[in-house]
């Protein structure tokens, strides 16, 4: 070498002093306006408080109203165009009953959280989407493609939160009947757990190990992106839960 | 209570943001808007829609304030929302993974004296060296520009990426490795001053 004060480190210093970086404007870090709004949550359930009870209160007067009186209420609501369908009683959105956190929109999921978010092209948008702190879990009703789980209506149930990356620290410990298969999603390593695990225990960024409670009781598939750990729940079998897995994409591009 | 490793006055700044003092969280902004900037430029491989990202990225760190951990750095806590708001936005406008750095034109060119530490480096150089960081792939080139072009520490890298230390480690190793085989000519001088 004729110059042994050069190697990748050096240049790599002399490089970073002379990037063109841009320096913030001025008015982009005005955020005061932006910032002195309630906090997202508070404010959000204070705005669906009112239209709560406004839907409430419309449901009950359209269930003590014979089917005429129905129609004229719908019609004055200028809802006529919009079929209704009485059923005797008011079904729970899909998933309720799995205590997966607060029912949000996708959109509302999104900006919710700081990681991005990915959505499965198969099987189409979720019936159900919840959030409970910093996890999004997408639910879809069970159907003849999707073998629905028990009693529970749910045939799929998708959950995402921050993950370390790591899969291989997944997995620490399984019920007895479970067996654990590695496997590939998209080229990252993932694990396939079968034979209905109830709590599997996995190993957070921190290293602090965490009790997951599974929901379905069927079969889990597992895989990491660079920081979102995936985990898929369903009655279907390893080769569908991958085809699953691998039609995620962004939920932006939805 | 002093966390280590942070300014007393950034944790006061922290606590006084989580009760909603935005002034306070203005200040914060200010003290991190510059690597912010930079984070998403990296991510975004340009300067358009970096500032944007930025500022969406703030106020979502803002209303995210209750789940930082009042025990970890915040630094790296707040780029890692920046870059997956910039990932977010990227998706979002199909954007591919590349970088588009510049060199700027107009600095240190000839009337800055160097150090003894630092070597002597033509622009042709300089060019070689930024095409073969912008040309690794995106797992090595995040971690080469955060440690080496941001000054970020493994650790903090980490966090950014969200990813352990210790594939900071190896992936920096690799990139390194595969940055002095692209740059060997550079490196040994042969063809420029």
């Amino acid at each position: 070498m004729s110059d042994p004060g050069r190697s990748v480190e050096s240049l790599l210093a002399d490089l970073a002093d002379h990037i063109d970086w841009p320096e913030p404007s001025a008015p982009l870090f005005e955020l005061t306006p932006r910032l002195g709004r309630p906090r997202p949550e508070t404010r959000r359930r204070h705005r669906w408080v009112p239209v709560t009870a406004a839907l409430a209160i419309l449901v009950a007067l359209l269930l003590v109203l014979s089917p005429q009186a129905r129609k004229a209420v719908a019609d004055l609501l200028g809802v006529a165009g919009i079929e209704i369908e009485f059923t005797p009683e008011l079904e729970d959105p899909v998933g309720a009953g799995l205590d997966l956190g607060r029912q949000v929109s996708l959109d509302e999921a999104v900006e919710a959280v700081d990681f991005p978010v990915s959505v499965p092209d198969q099987p189409g948008d979720p019936d159900g989407v919840y959030l409970f702190e910093g996890r999004i879990n997408m639910v879809w009703a069970g159907g003849e493609r999707l073998p629905a789980s028990g009693d529970t209506g749910v045939g799929l149930l998708y959950s995402q939160f921050h993950g370390d990356g790591d899969a291989a620290r997944f997995v620490k410990s399984l019920g007895p009947e479970s067996t654990v298969i590695p496997t590939e999603v998209a080229g990252r390593n993932g694990f396939w757990i079968e034979g209905d695990p109830h709590v599997i225990s996995v190993e957070d960024a921190s290293g602090r190990r965490v009790e997951e409670t599974l929901r379905l009781g069927g079969n889990v598939l597992m895989w990491e992106t660079d920081e979102v750990t995936h985990r898929l729940e369903t009655m279907l079998g390893l080769d569908e839960a991958i085809r699953i897995a691998e039609s995620m994409g962004p939920a932006h591009d939805r | 209570m002093s966390v280590e490793g942070r300014p007393l006055i950034e944790q006061d700044l922290i606590e006084r943001a989580r009760n909603g003092d935005v002034a306070a969280f203005e200040e914060l902004v200010r003290m991190h808007q510059a690597i912010a900037l930079r984070v998403a430029v990296l991510v975004m491989g340009d300067h358009s829609d970096a500032e944007d990202v930025t500022q969406e990225a703030f106020v979502k760190a803002y209303h995210a304030l209750d789940r930082f951990r009042q025990d970890s750095p915040f630094r790296p806590w707040l780029l890692r929302i920046v870059r997956n708001e910039a990932l977010n936005q990227r998706r979002a406008h199909g954007r591919q993974d590349r970088l588009g750095l510049r060199l700027a034109s107009d600095r240190l060119s000839g009337d800055a004296a160097p150090s003894p530490e630092t070597v002597v480096v033509s622009a042709a150089d300089r060019e070689s060296v930024l095409a073969a960081v912008n040309g690794l792939p995106e797992r090595y080139r995040q971690v080469v520009a955060l440690r080496y072009l941001l000054g970020l520490s493994e650790a903090e890298t980490a966090e950014t990426l969200g990813i352990p230390a210790g594939t900071v480690k190896s992936r920096t190793a690799r990139a390194l490795a595969r940055l002095e085989v692209a740059l060997s000519g550079v490196i040994e001088g042969v063809g420029h001053e």
